[in-house]
């Protein structure tokens, strides 16, 4: 049992983090129900660890929390498997620190037009893993420091590094077929 | 640089995580190759696509939820209210005022412990903000105590070998804790600091051991002796602080 005071500070350290919690939780598993169970759980978890926690990085420290759970649910629903396959695919297994180069690119038409659909964006990114979803939200959306998406995931930096190059270009792929299908469609 | 070689920087570069040399090679390249700055714009504008995705708004039923489920967890508040009215009030009813007056201070003490360890927290990580952690600096306590004589009215003690893996004194310091003139005598073990803070007590008697309480994520160790009170203030584990206040109050 957690005295008024340590709850109080949970508040003021931990869950001033909610936010970017239930992001993270919403673009590894895509369900808003999924996630808020996740989000739930984890906070009880990171609260009955609260007392002994010592790391003056307390958001790296929830969202690891939140990033695991989220992982071992997935792991229980058997979706992760599939997802992770189909981003396999697009990438060599090579996870060291050479990034990745991009060969596809978008010419600026199709920029314009990525830039004023933001809908467009959104599927195409539902459309990666959860690894490469959660790499480019951490670091585009909730705009994170490769050292501080490091700690969250508990990889090196070189690692991020390419695993984030490749994330972004698996996206401009699908975005480019993405762009194609609805113009056909449109036709 | 090579267009191969901007290219595998380009991720980095839009994520200011290149150094200022590395910035200044890539930007004077992007400069002069059409190829690398259309790269580049794709980039940058890929980047503000995703941005613009934002953040969703945390739903008022998920944080309502959370709050219900750490309630679970947390001592309860009402009870404790409904307690500390209710209980002296009915006890004042029926028994002496000497033993209300007892209860009082037994409400009211646990805060106020509260906020005096807090006093010497602020004391301790003021020491190590401002610059200003010691005011005689020496590891010989042939120094140290000295030092202090004609400033304070007491003789705090002064150690300089409590047998003890690592620790050293530091030099002692004048501070001015709770309304009292306080001898702060600073030691060091590895980069841990440890202040321990010494007034005069008003009740003259001796603690039976160490007192250590965790505040905050600092451990103070208490203990009084002859006529003085010590409390030593550190982020040092509990093992340690314990060690070190035994050795301490056993010189």
């Amino acid at each position: 049992m957690h005295s008024k005071k340590l709850r109080k500070r949970f508040e003021s350290v931990i869950l001033v983090h909610l936010g970017q919690a239930y992001n993270l939780a919403m673009w590894l598993l895509h369900d808003s129900t999924d996630a808020e169970d996740i989000v739930q759980q984890s906070c009880i978890r990171a609260y009955k660890g609260f007392s002994q926690f010592r790391n003056d990085n307390a958001a790296g420290w929830f969202l690891t929390i939140v990033r695991n759970t989220s992982y071992n649910h997935l792991k229980q629903k058997q979706k992760a498997q599939n997802l992770v396959s189909f981003d396999e695919m697009a990438h060599s297994s090579d996870e060291s620190a050479q990034s990745t180069l991009c060969t596809l690119s978008l010419n600026p038409e199709q920029l314009m037009e990525i830039g004023a659909q933001k809908g467009l964006v959104k599927k195409s990114m539902s459309k990666l893993s959860p690894e490469n979803r959660e790499i480019i939200y951490l670091r585009e959306i909730a705009g994170y420091s490769y050292k501080e998406i490091a700690s969250i995931v508990e990889l090196p930096i070189g690692t991020i590094m390419s695993r984030l190059s490749r994330a972004r270009c698996q996206l401009r792929k699908i975005l480019i077929n993405q762009q194609a299908k609805e113009q056909a469609n449109a036709v | 640089m090579q267009c191969n070689d901007i290219n595998a920087l380009l991720n980095p570069y839009i994520d200011g995580e290149m150094t200022l040399s590395e910035t200044r090679t890539l930007e004077s390249h992007v400069k002069n190759c059409r190829q690398c700055s259309a790269k580049l714009n794709e980039h940058v504008a890929l980047q503000a696509a995703i941005h613009n995705i934002g953040e969703q708004k945390v739903p008022n039923k998920l944080r309502k939820n959370i709050d219900a489920q750490l309630d679970l967890f947390t001592e309860d508040s009402r009870s404790d209210s409904k307690r500390s009215w209710w209980l002296p009030t009915a006890i004042g009813m029926t028994l002496s005022s000497a033993i209300t007056a007892a209860m009082v201070l037994l409400f009211v003490s646990a805060p106020a412990q509260r906020s005096l360890e807090s006093q010497f927290i602020n004391a301790h990580i003021n020491s190590l903000m401002v610059n200003h952690l010691n005011d005689v600096v020496s590891d010989d306590k042939h120094t140290v105590k000295p030092w202090f004589s004609g400033k304070i009215p007491f003789s705090p003690s002064v150690h300089s070998d409590l047998g003890i893996k690592d620790l050293k004194l530091q030099g002692g310091r004048l501070d001015y804790i709770n309304e009292k003139q306080t001898a702060s005598i600073i030691y060091k073990v590895r980069s841990h600091v440890i202040n321990v803070f010494i007034q005069k007590q008003e009740l003259e008697h001796d603690t039976t051991g160490i007192e250590i309480t965790h505040n905050t994520g600092f451990n103070i160790a208490s203990w009084n002796k002859r006529g003085l009170a010590y409390r030593a203030v550190t982020d040092l584990n509990k093992n340690e602080i314990q060690q070190f206040s035994k050795a301490y109050a056993a010189q």
